[in-house]
C-alpha cells in the first residue's frame, strides 16, 4: 500500500521513530467534511490526514469548534466524510454495508459520549447489555459479563439503577461500560469529562487509563482537561479543521510553556 | 483481531422483541399510556361506527320482519271477511307470491297454465305502467294523455287502445324496456283476456269463500272467531277455500285477540259516560281522551288497574282486566316503536343496510382513525430519534431498531384497539339504546357480528399502528446516527 507509506511520511519527524514498528489501527486520509450548502456551508474538517497506533491513549485537544467531534464522528463511523477516506484496520469505513457497519459499531468501537446518551428506561444493567443483546450474546452471559463490567467501573452495587437515579459521574461511568461490552479494540471518547466535576472527572480518566493499560484497548479521547496529558501517549492538535501538530507525551514535558501559552 | 463478519448481527426474534417493547413501555408509562390512549379514542371511534350501523342494521331488519308478520296476519282477516278486489288480485298475481297465487288458482279453479299465463301478463303490465311513470315529462304527459300509468295498462285490451298507445309511443320516440311494441301487441291480445278471466274468476271464487266460511261459522265475525279459535279453526278455513296454515292459527288468534281488545276499548272510550269519566280522574279535557292518550299515559300497573275499573264499569268483558290492559298497550307501543324504527328507511329505498351516507360517515371515521393513529406514532417515534440513534451507535441493525419500534407500536395498538373497541361498543350499546329503547333487545342476536366488528376494529388499530410505525421509525433507522442525535 504506497498510499499508507506516503502518509506516513508526511507526518512530523516526531512520529519516525515509533511509527516504524507500530501498527496503525485508525488512518484518515484527506477528511474533509462540510455541512450546508453553499453561502451557508460550513467547512468543519479541511483535510485531516492522521493515525492512531494500536494499543495507544491518543488525546485529541483543540479550542471549541476546532471539528474534534466532527473528527470523532467521522472516525466512529457514525457520519459520513464529504471526501477522504477512513480506514479501520485497513478496511475503508466507507466501503461497509449496513450490516458491517452494525457489526463496526458493535464489535470493534465502543462510544463515549459527553452527555453519556444512556437509554433512559433502562437500568444499569440492561444498558451495559444493550450491546450484548445485538451482538446475539445469550441473556445469563450477558448478565455475567454486564456485572462484571460494572464492578469494574465500581457500580456492582447500583446494577438495578436507572439514569435517572445516578450522579453525572456514576452515569458515564455506566456509559464507560457499556462501551466496553463487546470488548472492542478501540475506544472513542468524545469530552467524557466535560459535564463532570473535577473529582468524578479524575475517576473518569482513571477508569480510561486502566482500560488502557490492563486491557490494551486503544483509547481516542478528545478533550479540554488537561489533566489527559498527564496519561495520555500522544496529543493530536486540531485547530480549524486541520491537524495543527502532533506532539509524544514525553516531548511535551519540554515544551510545557508553550502549550499553557497556546490554552 | 476479530474478523468483520456481519452476518453474527443479531436480528430481532419475536420473544426479544416482545420483552423489549413491554420494558420499553413499562418503564415510560405515561408515554405509552398516551399513545395507547390516542388508539383507544381513533378506534373507539371507528368501533362505534361500524358496531352501531350494525346495531341499527339488525334492529331495523328484525322491525321489518315483525312488522311484516302483523301486516300479514291483519291481511288474513281482511281477506277471510272480504273479497278482494281486481286490481288487488292483479297485485297478487305479479307479486309472485306462491301461497297466494295457490289460493288464487283454487278461487279461480285455472288451469296450471293460465294461472302462470296471468301471473306473467300481470308481472308484464306492472312492469309496463312502472317504466311509464318513469319516462321524462314530455314523453310521459305524451304517451299518457292525462291518463294514470296503471289505468292506461288495463284499458290497454279496449278496443282501439293498443293502436293509439303504439300510435303516441311512436311519436313522442319513447323507449320503453321490456318487451317491444309487437310483443306487447301480443300479450295485449292473447295473454291479458286469459289474465282477466283468472281475475274475475278469482273474485268471484274469494266472494264464494267468504260467504262459505261465514256460514260454515254461523254468522260469528271471523275477527271473533280467530281471536278464540275452537281446534278446527284451520281446517274450517281451508275448507271454505283460504290456504290457512295450522301453524298460523295461535299467532293469528294472539294477533286477533290484541286487535279486538284495542278496538274494544277505543269504542267504550268512544261512549261520553267514559269518556267523561275518564277526563274527569285523569284530569284532561274531553277532547284528549282517546285510544292514543290512553296507551302513551297508561304504563303503570296502578293506572292499568283503574283504567280496567273504568272500562269495566262501561260493560267491557272481566277478560279485559289490568293485566290484560297493561299487555296490549305494551304490545301497542311496541309496534309504534317498531314503526318509528324503520320510519327512515323509506328515505332509503325501504332496504334496512348499508346506506350512501353510512358508507361516506364510515369512511370519514376510518380517516380520522388513520390520522389519530399516524400522528401519534409519528410523535413516539420522534421523541425517541436520539434512543434510536444511541442503539445505531451501539450496533443496531437498522431493522432490528425498526423491527422494536414497529412491534411495540403493534403492542400499543392491540391494547388500544381492543379498549377502543369495547369502549366503541359500549357507546353504540347506549346510543342504540336512546334511539330504539327496548326493541336493542331484538339486535341480541347479531351479538356475534358486533363483537366481530369490535375485533375487526382492533385488529383495524394494530395494523394503522404497524403502518404508521414504519415510515417514521424507517426514517429514523436509516439515518446516520449523528445525523439523528442532532434531530432533536
Amino acid at each position: 500500500m504506497t498510499g499508507v507509506d506516503d502518509s506516513r511520511g508526511r507526518e512530523s519527524g516526531s512520529d519516525m521513530r515509533a511509527g516504524a514498528d507500530r501498527a496503525v489501527i485508525i488512518r484518515t486520509v484527506g477528511l474533509e467534511k462540510v455541512y450546508g450548502v453553499g453561502e451557508a456551508a460550513t467547512h468543519a474538517l479541511r483535510g485531516v490526514d492522521a493515525f492512531v497506533y494500536r494499543g495507544e491513549l491518543i488525546a485529541v485537544m483543540g479550542p471549541s469548534g476546532s471539528g474534534k467531534s466532527t473528527f470523532f464522528n467521522m472516525v466512529g463511523a457514525l457520519d459520513s466524510p464529504s471526501s477522504g477516506r477512513i480506514l479501520i484496520d485497513e478496511v475503508d469505513v466507507a466501503q461497509l454495508s449496513a450490516g458491517e457497519l452494525a457489526f463496526l459499531r458493535c464489535r470493534k468501537i465502543g462510544y463515549i459520549f459527553q452527555s453519556y446518551n444512556l437509554i433512559r428506561y433502562m437500568t444499569a444493567l440492561e444498558n451495559v447489555t444493550t450491546p450484548m443483546v445485538f451482538a446475539g450474546v445469550p441473556p445469563e452471559e450477558a448478565r455475567r459479563r454486564g456485572m462484571a463490567l460494572l464492578n469494574l467501573v465500581g457500580l456492582g452495587e447500583r446494577w438495578s439503577h436507572r439514569p435517572i437515579e445516578m450522579s453525572g459521574g456514576q452515569q458515564q461511568r455506566v456509559a464507560i461500560a457499556r462501551s466496553m461490552s463487546n470488548e472492542p479494540n478501540i475506544l472513542l471518547a468524545d469530552e467524557p469529562t466535560a459535564n463532570l466535576d473535577l473529582k468524578t472527572g479524575q475517576d473518569v480518566l482513571d477508569i480510561l487509563q486502566r482500560i488502557n493499560r490492563e486491557r490494551g484497548v486503544t483509547v481516542v479521547c478528545s478533550t479540554h482537561d488537561h489533566r489527559l496529558l498527564n496519561i495520555c501517549d500522544r496529543i493530536m492538535w486540531i485547530r480549524d479543521g486541520r491537524v495543527a501538530r502532533v506532539e509524544h507525551r514525553e516531548d511535551l514535558r519540554i515544551t510545557v510553556g508553550r502549550i499553557e501559552g497556546e490554552g | 483481531m476479530k474478523p468483520l463478519v456481519a452476518r453474527n448481527q443479531v436480528r430481532l426474534g419475536p420473544t426479544r422483541a416482545f420483552q423489549l417493547a413491554v420494558n420499553g413501555m413499562r418503564y415510560r408509562p405515561l408515554r405509552s399510556g398516551v399513545t395507547v390512549a390516542v388508539f383507544a379514542l381513533a378506534v373507539a371511534f371507528l368501533a362505534h361506527m361500524t358496531s352501531y350501523s350494525l346495531l341499527r342494521h339488525s334492529i331495523q331488519a328484525a322491525a321489518l320482519t315483525e312488522l311484516e308478520q302483523d301486516r300479514d296476519l291483519g291481511e288474513y282477516l281482511t281477506r277471510f271477511g272480504r273479497a278482494d278486489s281486481p286490481a288487488a288480485i292483479r297485485e297478487e298475481l305479479a307479486s309472485g307470491d306462491a301461497a297466494r297465487i295457490a289460493e288464487l288458482q283454487r278461487f279461480s279453479a285455472a288451469s296450471p297454465g293460465e294461472i302462470e299465463t296471468a301471473s306473467r301478463v300481470a308481472k308484464t303490465l306492472r312492469e309496463l305502467a312502472r317504466a311509464l311513470d318513469r319516462l321524462p315529462a314530455a314523453q310521459r304527459a305524451m304517451v299518457l294523455a292525462d291518463q294514470a300509468a296503471t289505468d292506461l295498462v288495463e284499458g290497454l285490451d279496449e278496443p282501439g287502445a293498443f293502436d293509439s298507445f303504439a300510435d303516441r309511443i311512436a311519436r313522442s320516440g319513447a323507449r320503453l324496456p321490456g318487451p317491444s311494441v309487437t310483443e306487447l301487441r301480443e300479450i295485449v291480445t292473447h295473454s291479458v283476456p286469459v289474465m282477466n278471466a283468472v281475475v274475475d274468476r278469482s273474485a268471484a271464487g274469494h266472494s264464494r269463500a267468504v260467504d262459505d266460511l261465514e256460514r260454515r261459522l254461523r254468522g260469528v265475525p271471523v275477527a271473533e272467531v280467530a281471536a278464540n279459535p275452537p281446534a278446527e279453526f284451520a281446517a274450517t278455513v281451508r275448507a271454505a277455500g283460504f290456504e290457512f296454515a295450522d301453524a298460523d292459527t295461535s299467532r293469528l288468534s294472539v294477533f286477533a285477540r290484541e286487535r279486538n281488545d284495542l278496538a274494544r276499548i277505543g269504542s267504550l272510550l268512544l261512549t261520553p259516560e267514559t269518556r267523561a269519566r275518564v277526563a274527569r280522574e285523569a284530569r284532561i279535557s274531553v277532547g284528549e281522551v282517546s285510544l292514543e292518550t290512553m296507551v302513551a299515559k297508561v304504563k303503570s300497573r296502578r293506572r292499568a288497574a283503574w283504567l280496567a275499573g273504568i272500562l269495566h264499569d262501561g260493560g267491557a268483558p272481566a277478560s279485559l282486566d289490568a293485566e290484560r290492559v297493561r299487555d296490549i298497550f305494551g304490545a301497542h307501543r311496541h309496534r309504534a316503536r317498531l314503526t318509528a324504527a324503520v320510519a327512515d328507511l323509506a328515505d332509503t329505498g325501504g332496504e334496512p343496510g348499508m346506506t350512501t351516507r353510512t358508507g361516506l360517515l364510515l369512511f370519514l371515521s376510518f380517516l380520522v382513525c388513520a390520522v389519530g393513529v399516524a400522528n401519534a406514532m409519528l410523535m413516539s417515534v420522534t421523541e425517541r430519534f436520539t434512543e434510536i440513534a444511541t442503539m445505531k451507535c451501539l450496533g443496531g441493525l437498522d431493522g432490528f431498531i425498526m423491527g422494536l419500534f414497529v412491534f411495540e407500536a403493534m403492542v400499543q395498538g392491540a391494547v388500544g384497539g381492543l379498549l377502543g373497541g369495547a369502549l366503541g361498543l359500549l357507546l353504540a350499546g347506549l346510543r342504540g339504546l336512546a334511539e330504539f329503547g327496548p326493541l336493542v333487545n331484538n339486535a341480541s342476536s347479531s351479538l356475534g357480528t358486533v363483537v366481530l366488528s369490535v375485533a375487526l376494529s382492533a385488529l383495524v388499530g394494530i395494523v394503522l399502528a404497524a403502518v404508521a410505525a414504519v415510515g417514521p421509525a424507517w426514517v429514523a433507522a436509516r439515518l446516520s446516527p449523528m445525523e439523528a442525535m442532532r434531530v432533536e
